[in-house]
């Protein structure tokens, strides 16, 4: 294997890839866009010289660029921006090549490569930039975005360089691709509906299914105080033959919903549970006594006189 | 200026970090990511014998990797963790191990002599293990192995805690994945058995084909393997029938009466009724006001 051409870089390469490490690991650690934004720059000032630099995300929808992060010289810019990316050859060109563009001085060399250039300045606009890279953000072969590190030096950036910008954006892609997919999944999970069967005027069949997160048992709660207020049903049966996971959630999501039932003047009956859920009810402290059990639907209906 | 050779062994780590990373990019499947774990981990870090364990769903560590003379195999069993030996260390710390010599290194809280091989031909010297971790939660363990003494220090150690954490970050995801998968088709097609006779089937939300064929598979399942004999499909909470769904409403209902399952129908609501109306009357299913009625009539029936 080759070594990188070398001659520029500004300090032991052990400390810098030590403090690449020290950035991916930070950054995947799971927390919100801007925070994540926030460290990438804060950290890579360990492994390169930059006076500024900015994360930019395409967007599908809209067919756009859009600038989610910007920094020069300290001063954070994190209002986001959509632009039109064809407006700029450089991003064009990164687009269409999925690979990196480096200047050693992009006042003097953007002309030469790229003809005409509309670029978007940014941050303080009497100084010129000269060393400049800008690589792609890349999931697969899906192109989602820009990472920019750019000087008011020249020529600071060499291959070596490079490579440590290239596996940051490896990074960053990851970080943003898993809380897209999640968020995404997520969404259209609570979108789908809460199936609840009214079995007569009086009585309301709501099976629990999957996997009670909070996100999920807060709309459930939701939905049958709805229920409940609309059809003005007296009991509610609460099926939970359908649970997948029987966790701390789970539990406090069902004592809950009951507590919630019984508040707004119906009745709640429990059925079907398994004895690893009646075994965390009782040890979260939930009394039984005002709740009637079914071991089944079928028991369930002939204690209200229903079958 | 840096010398030549750290800028090899800079390029070499850099590669493998971004190579994991293209490869948990692209797949969704557990073993690959395990396999180029190792397979690109051993590029740069001299491993003999290793293993990659997890906590499973109920809280018990299972190796899903082991290396042994430098051949990596998936594994699926159970680990018992002796107290005092240095995995059982790093589980309680959470925090990394390393020796350079295992047979003459002395810790004051673990045993080395456990951590011993029974194979002394292959005996390891150099030994380091850490923990899987994400954030604060602790998902696994990863320990390796080098007969040389010495082999590991803290470029080693940085570069595994790094590929772990990409490794812990992407198996995480794996799974939410999978559970909320579980979970869509759960919700999308729920089903409520009554007794072994009957079952309860709500159809709610908007009703489209994709909605209908996930409906179809399951309730089919279910109806052929259990020998269902009244299926009350519920039309209560339907917001709203795409016509385009009509064929696929119609083969279900036929597929059912094929099975021998009596079909009725139940809570059709006005808003509905008009597109339902040519399927329903097609059919000669028995349409009942709400499920308590469809019930008053089985109890006749049975």
């Amino acid at each position: 294997m080759t070594a990188y051409e070398s001659s520029r870089h500004h300090q032991p390469v052990e400390q810098t890839i030590l403090a690449i490490h020290e950035l991916i690991r930070a950054i995947l650690l799971p927390r919100d866009l801007a925070d994540v934004c926030r460290t990438i720059f804060e950290q890579l000032h360990h492994v390169l010289r930059f006076d500024a630099g900015f994360i930019e995300q395409y967007q599908p929808k809209t067919d756009t660029m859009q600038t989610i992060y910007s920094i020069d010289e300290g001063i954070e810019n994190v209002v986001p921006y959509a632009w039109d990316y064809r407006r700029s050859k450089v991003v064009t060109w990164i687009i269409a090549n999925q690979q990196l563009v480096r200047f050693d001085d992009l006042h003097e060399d953007l002309p030469k490569r790229f003809t005409v250039e509309n670029t978007r300045s940014f941050g303080q606009e009497e100084k010129r930039s000269r060393a400049w890279m800008s690589v792609p953000l890349l999931i697969g072969t899906d192109f989602v975005g820009v990472l920019n590190i750019q000087s008011y030096q020249p020529a600071l950036y060499g291959e070596f360089e490079e490579a440590l910008l290239s596996t940051v954006a490896s990074s960053v892609a990851l970080a943003l691709d898993n809380a897209q997919v999640l968020a995404e999944l997520e969404l259209e999970v609570s979108e789908l509906d809460i199936p609840r069967i009214p079995l007569s005027d009086d009585v309301l069949i709501v099976p629990l299914i999957g996997v009670l997160d909070r996100l999920r048992w807060e709309n459930l709660t939701h939905t049958i105080l709805e229920t409940l207020r609309e059809r003005g049903c007296e009991h509610v049966l609460l099926d939970g033959s359908g649970l997948l996971t029987f966790d701390p959630d789970a539990i406090q999501a069902i004592s809950t919903i009951v507590k919630a039932i019984e508040l707004i003047g119906a009745k709640s009956m429990l059925i079907g549970l398994r004895p690893s859920l009646i075994e965390g009810l009782i040890r979260a402290g939930i009394h039984l006594t005002n709740i009637r059990t079914a071991r089944d639907l079928p028991m369930g209906l002939a204690m209200l006189g229903i079958r | 200026m840096p010398t030549t050779e750290a800028l090899v062994r800079a390029r070499a780590e850099l590669e493998c970090i971004q190579e994991f990373g293209r490869i948990i990019h692209s797949t969704r499947d557990r073993f690959v990511v395990y396999e180029s774990f190792y397979q690109l981990l051993e590029q740069v870090v001299p491993i003999d014998h290793g293993t990659i364990s997890f906590f499973d769903a109920q809280q018990n560590l299972r190796h899903v990797y082991v290396i042994a003379h430098r051949r990596g195999n998936f594994a699926d069993e159970p680990v018992t963790i002796k107290p005092h030996t240095p995995s059982a260390w790093i589980l309680r710390q959470r925090k990394p191990l390393l020796f350079e010599n295992i047979y003459t290194d002395s810790h004051s809280e673990i045993n080395l002599e456990h951590a011993l091989g029974a194979d002394l031909h292959h005996a390891s010297c150099s030994w380091l293990g850490l923990p899987i971790m994400l954030g604060s939660q602790l998902l696994g363990l990863v320990t390796i192995q080098h007969h040389e003494t010495a082999a590991y220090g803290d470029r080693e150690l940085q570069l595994l805690q790094t590929l772990s954490l990409m490794l812990a970050t992407t198996i995480n995801q794996i799974q939410r994945v999978e559970e909320l998968e579980v979970l869509r088709l759960a919700l999308s097609a729920p089903t409520i058995p009554v007794d072994q006779h009957l079952w309860i089937v709500p159809v709610i939300g908007r009703v489209d084909q994709q909605r209908l064929a996930i409906l179809q598979t399951i309730l089919l399942g279910h109806v052929e393997r259990q020998r269902i004999r009244y299926v009350v499909l519920d039309l209560t909470g339907m917001r709203s029938f795409d016509p385009q769904a009509t064929g696929l409403f119609n083969k279900l209902i036929g597929a059912l009466r094929l099975l021998g399952a009596t079909c009725i129908v139940s809570g059709v609501q006005a808003e509905n009724s008009a597109v339902l109306s040519p399927i329903l009357s097609q059919h000669n299913v028995l349409i009942v006001r709400d499920v308590q009625q469809s019930l008053r009539y089985l109890k006749r029936q049975i």
